[in-house]
């Protein structure tokens, strides 16, 4: 269902008039509806924004300082008035209002992506869109030499290891595992664990969103050699910390668990840089 | 003590035009304001079709639906307030206090969970609110007669069917929760064109039988006997009129989401305006499309840049009502 | 008298067994031999398990329970309304406003100070109802009561609402307050309940014999020489701590509060001397149970108490309900 969802909006948005409009070939007013993949790609392609929403850029993620950060969730109207040539929006939720894509389509063209799928076939598809493949090829070619470098130098301890990218609930007191295959999809940490040929612990151990609870971290977790653990903000890292289960875990107790600062669950060019390095960092640990 | 009757229409007049002027004005003024503001004069240019094309795109696609579906909901809410306060004698028996609403919605997102079309969500909604309806309405068993019974099983039925919503939203795939999560906040702004639609074709005939049905509930309120005694077998109207509001309730939740305190606070305050000593049927449906579109107007331009979600802006103003309402009966009762 | 010790015995079995399946079902499942060491003091997994995570969680679970159970009976007794529930009377969304507004202001907030921040939050609600609702006398009384609860619930229900939506980040904060559950850090909130509860309980059972005749209403207890006031006051005040304590503890959890008098009240217990004990009792029991059910149903994610309650109440309710003969 995700896959024809993916290709049919693809092929509309891309291919068509829209709202009297086609696609502009050298857009220059562009919004991106959402902070992490639509903004993360807009900033990898070298495109003029005038403003992105849904939350803050993370601080990995090179946004000039004069883009706005618009309303939350995005303002049609607000939009409007910044009067873009060309819109990106996620396409996976058109009818919430965070994604609200047919009132996107009314303002300009708008080019889309899916979070499920992965962030290098997003970016492909939106610079083949706009006829930038020749300025993405530099920048996948940069990132595909990270991740060989990467694999060849922890060669060994990626395929010894089962790892896992986890964030920790406070309130809920259970580990968000983001592994591939739960009700968040491909997640980022997930995408680039499988591009440098990682092991991760897979979904049918986990709950619906990847959720672990205190009491199993032992039976779910007591094999994993790594732990990635990303942090939220808060003190969620030190209510984890403080509790025994965590502490007995042979990973932890080994302390061969790497932190990770800022939400890095979702993204694009930037965010796979970003957990390249850190799921390095892990493995220079695993390797000691 | 009793006003004549002349002078009673006078004032029920002027109320429901009142009313109906106060929707419109509203309603005008709705569709001006915003990030962009527009002048009555270009408003009726744009309905008219002959604005640019960025004015009527704000203007008639996306402020029209927004405010038309705020006036739906809360007449249908209105009126299904009036009914059910009517038929269970007590002004804590609103669609939203005893479940039926959360029913619709549980049935409306079942059908959104399956992937159904607008007209399958629309289904669900109904049957979701007209099941919650039966279930209340079956358990109360034979002493249904009984008010606050009634309302006690109602409020487990709602409470059930909220928890129910709850573990559906948590899960739901993502991006469904994510639409189903801001529906059920009552959010106007992401209304859909097509369940909008489907909503006002399935309102109208509703209404109509509504205030069809005013004569009976009239006669049910002066007790059941006394309706016997005029040729209304209360039983059954009873049962009609039940219909109806659930009816009513179901599409109010189909266009705008499962939107608390309008059917409550609606009816009071028309009744209280109008000084009659029933629920007024049409007034309430007036007051409750008023009071909803204003609720609207307070979520989309108070805290500009700002939206928040119309569910929370009635259960503020609702709240407010509330106590007004307790004053007036505080005042009243100490000076008898 | 019978009855009532049969009433008492299953009570106390169902709680019992509840206990032992709270302590030994979960997202992992122990043994019985597991218990028995970790009785022995031998040092494992599943003695921490045991130790640092169910037994808290099972003591908070109790201690909520028979609070939201005293609570509701108590309410029900002063109110005469059968739809009396601590969360008519605005403690739930008191409380939920305030852990939200102390989550705007500050970045992050300690386990310990939501817990106070909550109660305080239900205890200013509860305070706001009363003043609303006015004098307490006269038949209207019960009925502005509801009224004034219903304001008060919306009022902090919608601000409560615009706030949470404001912030993506706060969302899970909200959506957690809006539904209760056991899953908290229960080492940390146990003290704090057990002093409500223990200070509200025993306040509740020496207002009995008061309650008792309050229920009879205003008129016939004034003739009778009860001092209504004193006893209201009291009562208003073991409710505040006990249902205040409930949801500082472990959130709004939905019915328990409302059930557990009606089942007393089915097992043919009337005065509030045995009604209250009783009440406690089956409320520890729901919710207990109801934990260990949300547990265990989708492991190894957990259903929050509240859905759960919710879930099984009304069904439970409605049972009752239809075959209630003993309703004050």
């Amino acid at each position: 269902m995700a896959g024809s969802a993916f290709g049919v909006s693809a092929a509309r948005a891309a291919g068509t008039p829209i709202a009297g409009n086609t696609i502009p070939s050298a857009p220059r007013r562009v919004v991106a509806v959402d902070s992490r993949i639509s903004l993360e790609m807009a900033l990898a392609l070298e495109l003029p924004l005038v403003g992105y929403s849904h939350s803050r850029a993370r601080p990995w993620v090179p946004v000039p300082a004069e883009v706005p950060f618009l309303a939350a969730p995005p303002d049609p109207e607000q939009i409007l008035a910044l009067a873009p040539d060309l819109i990106l929006c996620p396409d996976t939720a058109p009818q919430s209002e965070w994604w609200p894509l047919e009132k996107m389509r009314r303002i300009a063209p708008v080019l889309t992506s899916d979070h499920r799928s992965h962030w290098r076939d997003n970016i492909e598809r939106l610079a083949a869109a706009l006829g930038r493949s020749g300025l993405l090829a530099p920048l996948l070619a940069e990132h595909a030499g990270r991740i060989d470098t990467i694999r060849r130098r922890h060669a060994q301890a990626i395929s010894a290891h089962l790892v896992v990218a986890a964030s920790y609930d406070p309130l809920k007191r259970r580990l968000n595992v983001r592994s591939g295959g739960t009700g968040y999809g491909f997640v980022m940490p997930a995408q680039v664990l499988t591009d440098l040929r990682g092991h991760a612990v897979g979904a049918d151990k986990l709950g619906f969103y990847g959720e672990v609870a205190l009491e199993s971290f032992g039976s779910v977790l007591g094999d994993v050699d790594g732990i990635l653990l990303i942090d939220m903000g808060g003190s969620a890292l030190a209510a984890l910390a403080r509790e025994p289960l965590w502490q007995r875990l042979p990973a932890v107790s080994a302390g061969r668990v790497e932190i990770v600062a800022g939400n890095c669950v979702f993204g694009s060019f930037y965010t796979a840089r970003y957990l390249a390095y850190a799921w390095e960092a892990l493995f220079t640990r695993l390797n000691s | 003590m009793t006003p004549d009757r002349g002078s009673m229409s006078a004032r029920s007049l002027a109320c429901h035009l009142g009313l109906a002027i106060g929707c419109l004005g509203l309603a005008i003024a709705a569709l001006g304001l915003g990030r962009t503001a527009f002048a009555p004069a270009a408003i009726l240019q744009a309905l008219a079709g002959e604005s640019p094309a960025a004015t009527r795109l704000v203007v008639v696609e996306w402020r029209l639906p927004r405010v038309a579906a705020a006036l739906c909901a809360g007449a249908a809410l209105g009126m299904a307030g009036a009914l059910f306060q009517t038929l269970l004698r007590n002004p804590l028996g609103s669609p939203d206090v005893i479940g039926c609403d959360a029913g619709a919605f549980f049935g409306a997102i079942l059908a959104l969970l399956a992937g159904g079309s607008v007209a399958v969500v629309a289904a669900g909604a109904f049957s979701g609110g007209l099941a919650a309806g039966l279930l209340v309405y079956v358990a109360a068993g034979s002493a249904r007669t009984a008010p606050s019974r009634l309302i006690l099983i109602g409020i487990a039925v709602g409470a059930g069917l909220s928890a129910l919503n709850d573990w559906l939203i948590m899960v739901a795939p993502l991006d469904t929760a994510l639409v189903a999560a801001s529906w059920r906040q009552g959010a106007l702004a992401g209304v859909d064109p097509a369940r909008l639609v489907l909503g006002i074709a399935l309102l109208a005939p509703l209404l109509l039988l509504g205030l069809a049905g005013s004569r009976s509930l009239r006669t049910l309120e002066l007790g059941d006997d006394k309706a016997l005694s005029l040729g209304e077998p209360a039983g059954r109207s009873r049962l009609r009129l039940g219909l109806l509001g659930l009816g009513l309730t179901a599409t109010a939740t189909l266009i705008a989401g499962p939107v608390g305190f309008v059917a409550l606070i609606a009816p009071q305050a028309a009744r209280r305006l109008l000084g009659s000593p029933g629920l007024p049927l049409t007034a309430s449906a007036l007051f409750g499309a008023l009071f909803l579109l204003a609720s609207d107007c307070v979520a989309r331009l108070a805290f500009a840049p700002r939206v928040l979600p119309v569910g929370a802006v009635t259960a503020c103003l609702g709240g407010i009502c509330f106590v007004l309402l307790l004053l007036g009966i505080r005042r009243r009762e100490a000076t008898p | 008298m019978t009855r009532r010790l049969l009433a008492v015995a299953i009570g106390l079995l169902v709680l019992g067994c509840a206990c032992l399946a709270a302590l030994l079902l979960g997202a992992r499942t122990l043994s019985l031999d597991d218990l028995l060491a970790t009785m022995r003091g031998e040092q494992s997994e599943a003695a921490i398990i045991i130790l640092q995570l169910r037994l808290p969680r099972l003591l908070v679970g109790l201690s909520v329970g028979a609070a939201l159970g005293l609570a509701g009976a108590i309410i029900q007794l002063i109110t005469r309304n059968p739809l009396g529930d601590p969360g008519l009377l605005g403690i739930n969304a008191g409380a939920s406003l305030a852990v939200l507004l102390a989550a705007a202001c500050f970045e992050a907030v300690e386990p310990r100070l939501i817990i106070a921040l909550a109660a305080a939050g239900a205890a200013l609600a509860a305070v706001a109802v009363q003043a609303l609702a006015g004098r307490q006398g006269g038949e209207a009384g019960p009925i502005r009561l509801v009224l004034a609860g219903v304001a008060v619930t919306a009022f902090c229900i919608g601000i409560g609402q615009a706030i949470a939506l404001s912030d993506p980040d706060r969302l899970d904060l909200a959506r957690n307050w809006r539904v209760g559950s056991l899953s908290g850090d229960g080492g940390t909130i146990l003290p704090g309940i057990l002093a409500a509860i223990g200070v509200g309980g025993v306040l509740a059972l020496l207002l009995a014999p008061g309650l008792d005749l309050l229920a009879l209403g205003e008129e016939r207890a004034t003739t009778l020489g009860a001092a209504i006031a004193p006893i209201r006051i009291g009562a208003l005040l073991a409710v505040v701590l006990l249902a205040g304590g409930a949801v500082a503890a472990a959130g709004p959890i939905a019915f328990v509060g409302l059930a557990a008098p009606h089942i007393a009240r089915r097992l043919g217990e009337t005065a509030a001397r045995t009604l209250l004990p009783l009440a406690a009792l089956i409320g520890a029991s729901l919710v207990l149970v109801a934990d260990v059910i949300g547990r265990i149903a989708a492991p190894p994610a957990e259903i929050p108490v509240g859905i759960v309650a919710g879930v099984l109440g009304a069904p439970l309710l409605l049972l009752l309900a239809r075959h209630r003969r003993n309703l004050a």
